[in-house]
């Protein structure tokens, strides 16, 4: 699997659909040439390495580092929520107050886990 | 030769050209004029739209231009300029006004219509108090304010607001508020007296936005399309105004043309334009010149027209904060897909600390694209999407802009090469203040936190003024007077923001736009004499 479809599958846990995947090629092309060679080589051989992108982007949120590969996370993002077969994931079209409370919650705590995690990931691969 | 010539096609520039043409005077209009692309509109709701189709071109576009604000090192600009169908409304302007900002962030506009294309059509009369430093008072404009409501249409309400937007009996009913901004209101409605003693206000905006049919235009119909359409029948923009003159032959619209400079030849002003598109120059002469090129635009010719590398002029905009505002309540409950998507209510706060008024619009936050929160949650990605779906119908943003004065103002200087050079003043809303504010939107159930504010970019608050001010006894060459002339410049007037000497905290369109129609009537008036 590369990159791409690695992010996508952290961020929806399923295989990257051929026209986000189409149109991330062609959005990254044209982006990568605001960022240094740098940047990107360091994204890629991190996430080279790593198996937990999710974990390893967001700890680079938090400190500031490896700038491509958050940018890549928010570039799939936007691609992805304009297919229909996406919306689901983007729009909550039934009242669900306990579950959306519990999710928070969950999610807050799930966080915490992966941002311990990504620390240590940031700082085995000494970025 | 013709008997007057008008820079710019935004707001100040067509209410100047509605007042000459009553007055019997058809104006030419040069306006750089760049249209919107031509691309079929939405005809349904949003939502149900982008369940049922692949919505890339009209949110991304076909060229992949509504991602610029993913581009490295860029301070994003407000998601509405970079909406593929709106986006027009900032295009070519690096190019045709070059700029070196240090520490500003400078949004203009080349379009057909100018910035009002893309804006929130918050419309405010500037009442007396507003007025304080200024040479005209309310009595001076309220005859403009009456005909630009008739001509524009604003809906609203006479409530708690009134003291600070002015009494209206002419508005039409305010829109139906969401079930978000529902429950502020009346949460506020709850604790009002202990509030208001705090000088806290809240009420329905006075929008630019009909909610009753009115001269063919259909009222607002709740499909979330504000940030993805730009021409919406019940958002009034300067553009509608523009077509209609045009259509009347009112005035005569002449497009693709940069105006450079004025100079003179015996009475006669003479302005230089070059096309746009191929560089060709054309000159104009004629009897009165009014600029309402916008405050930056306006001052650039200023200066260049006198070769001026030197002065340093000031440049005012509002400081403003945006406060995201959860909703406990509604975490996990259903988007609401039928709404309004901006603002929906205003809130007042007269600070007694500083005896200042701020004012906030509470927007709804439906329109815009759902992706576009993805980065301001702190959660890891996938968890993030989960916020985006049961966090974002709870959530609104509360824009509150602040007065600015003539000292805390940014700097503004032509050079040599043709760019300008903006100086950032590097000012700050105070932290003491971002506490006091979140306390009150607690008070009424919304919450947020000092880590989540975000301090508007100098130059993002899009009220560009004070370059050029009016004033009772101007004494300089960078003043204009009481009616607009500009010092040392017989013919010659200023009709934008430009001329305001400072910025209280409200949207200024509505008050531009007044004010350029009561110069514009004085033009007419001495040229008939
Ligand atoms: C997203 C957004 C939301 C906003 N919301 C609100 C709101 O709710 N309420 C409010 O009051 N304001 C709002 N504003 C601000 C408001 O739109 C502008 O302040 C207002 O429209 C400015 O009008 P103007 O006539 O001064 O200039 P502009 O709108 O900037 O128009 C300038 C015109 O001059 C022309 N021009 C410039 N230079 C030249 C030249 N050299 N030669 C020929 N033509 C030239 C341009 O083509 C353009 O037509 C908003 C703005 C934005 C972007």
């Amino acid at each position: 699997m590369n990159i791409m479809e690695r992010i996508y599958r952290s961020l929806f846990n399923k295989e990257i659909p051929i026209k986000v995947r189409d149109r991330f090629s062609i959005a990254s092309g044209l982006l990568d040439k605001t960022f240094l060679r740098e940047e990107i080589e360091e994204a890629r051989q991190a996430c080279a390495e790593i198996t937990d992108l999710e974990a390893l982007e967001l700890a680079a949120r938090y400190r500031n580092k490896l700038p491509y590969l958050v940018h890549q996370f928010q570039l799939m993002v936007r691609l992805a929520e304009t297919i229909p077969e996406s919306r689901h994931e983007f729009v909550n079209s039934k009242d669900r107050r306990f579950t959306g409370v519990f999710y928070v919650l969950l999610s807050g705590m799930r966080t915490f886990i992966k941002l311990v995690k990504g620390f240590f990931l940031l700082r085995k691969q000494n970025v | 030769m013709f008997d007057v010539v008008i820079v710019g096609s935004g707001a100040s520039g067509v209410a100047a050209a509605l007042s000459l043409s009553k007055k019997g005077i058809f104006p030419v209009l040069i306006d750089a004029g760049l249209k919107p692309p031509s691309d079929p509109p939405i005809e349904e709701n949003f939502y149900d739209y982008c369940e049922r189709n692949d919505c890339f071109s009209q949110v991304i576009g076909r060229n992949y231009e509504g991602l610029s604000n993913l581009e490295r090192n860029r301070i994003p600009v407000p998601a509405k300029l970079t909406s593929p169908k709106i986006r027009f409304v900032t295009e070519r302007a690096a190019e045709l006004s070059p700029v070196i900002e240090n520490n500003y962030n400078l949004i203009q506009s080349f379009a057909r219509g100018g910035l009002g294309n893309a804006w929130g059509a918050g419309l405010y009369k500037y009442t007396d108090r507003d007025l304080e430093d200024f040479p005209v008072k309310e009595k001076d404009l309220e005859p403009w304010y009456k005909r630009l409501s008739g001509e524009i249409g604003i809906s609203g309400e006479n409530d708690d607001l009134t003291p600070y937007f002015g009494r209206d009996d002419h508005l039409q009913p305010p829109l139906r508020l969401s079930i978000n901004a529902a429950h502020l209101l009346k949460r506020f409605r709850r604790k009002k007296s202990r509030l208001q003693k705090k000088g806290v206000f809240i009420g329905r905006p006075r929008l630019g936005v009909l909610s009753e049919e009115k001269d063919g235009r259909k009222p607002c119909d709740y499909r979330n399309l504000e940030f993805w359409e730009p021409v919406l029948s019940y958002i009034y923009s300067p553009a509608m105004t523009l077509e209609k003159l045009i259509r009347s032959n009112k005035i005569r619209y002449l497009s693709g043309l940069l105006v450079q400079r004025w100079d003179r030849r015996k009475e006669n002003i003479i302005v230089q334009a070059r096309s746009i598109d191929n560089g060709q120059s054309s000159t104009f002469s004629c009897k009165r010149l009014i600029l309402a090129a916008g405050a930056v635009n306006s001052a650039r010719l200023a200066l260049s027209s006198r070769n001026d590398y030197r002065t340093r002029l000031t440049l005012l905009d509002n400081p403003a904060l945006q406060f995201p505002l959860v909703l406990p309540g509604r975490i996990g409950r259903r988007l609401e897909r039928e709404a309004f998507g901006l603002t929906q209510l205003n809130m007042i706060y007269e600070r007694e600390a500083d005896k200042k008024l701020y004012q906030g619009s509470i927007l709804e936050v439906t329109s815009p694209s759902r992706a576009e929160f993805f980065g301001s949650f702190p959660l890891s990605a996938r968890d993030n999407l989960k916020m985006i779906r049961m966090m974002l119908p709870a959530l609104m943003v509360m824009q509150m802009f602040f007065p600015i004065g003539r000292k805390e103002g940014a700097l503004l200087s032509l050079e040599e090469s043709g760019k300008l050079k903006i100086q950032g003043s590097g000012r700050r809303v105070e932290d003491k203040i971002i506490g006091e504010i979140l306390k009150i939107m607690r008070a009424i159930g919304a919450f947020s936190h000092p880590f989540l504010v975000i301090h508007v970019p100098e130059g993002h608050g899009i009220h560009y003024a004070g370059t050029l001010p009016m004033g009772k006894d101007p004494d300089g060459p960078y003043m204009c007077e009481t009616n607009g002339e500009l010092w040392g410049e017989p013919g010659v007037f200023v009709v934008d923001g430009s001329v305001f000497p400072v910025l209280p905290a409200k949207n200024f369109s509505f008050a531009v736009m007044a004010n350029a129609m009561r110069i514009a009537c004085n033009v007419a008036c001495s040229l008939k004499e």
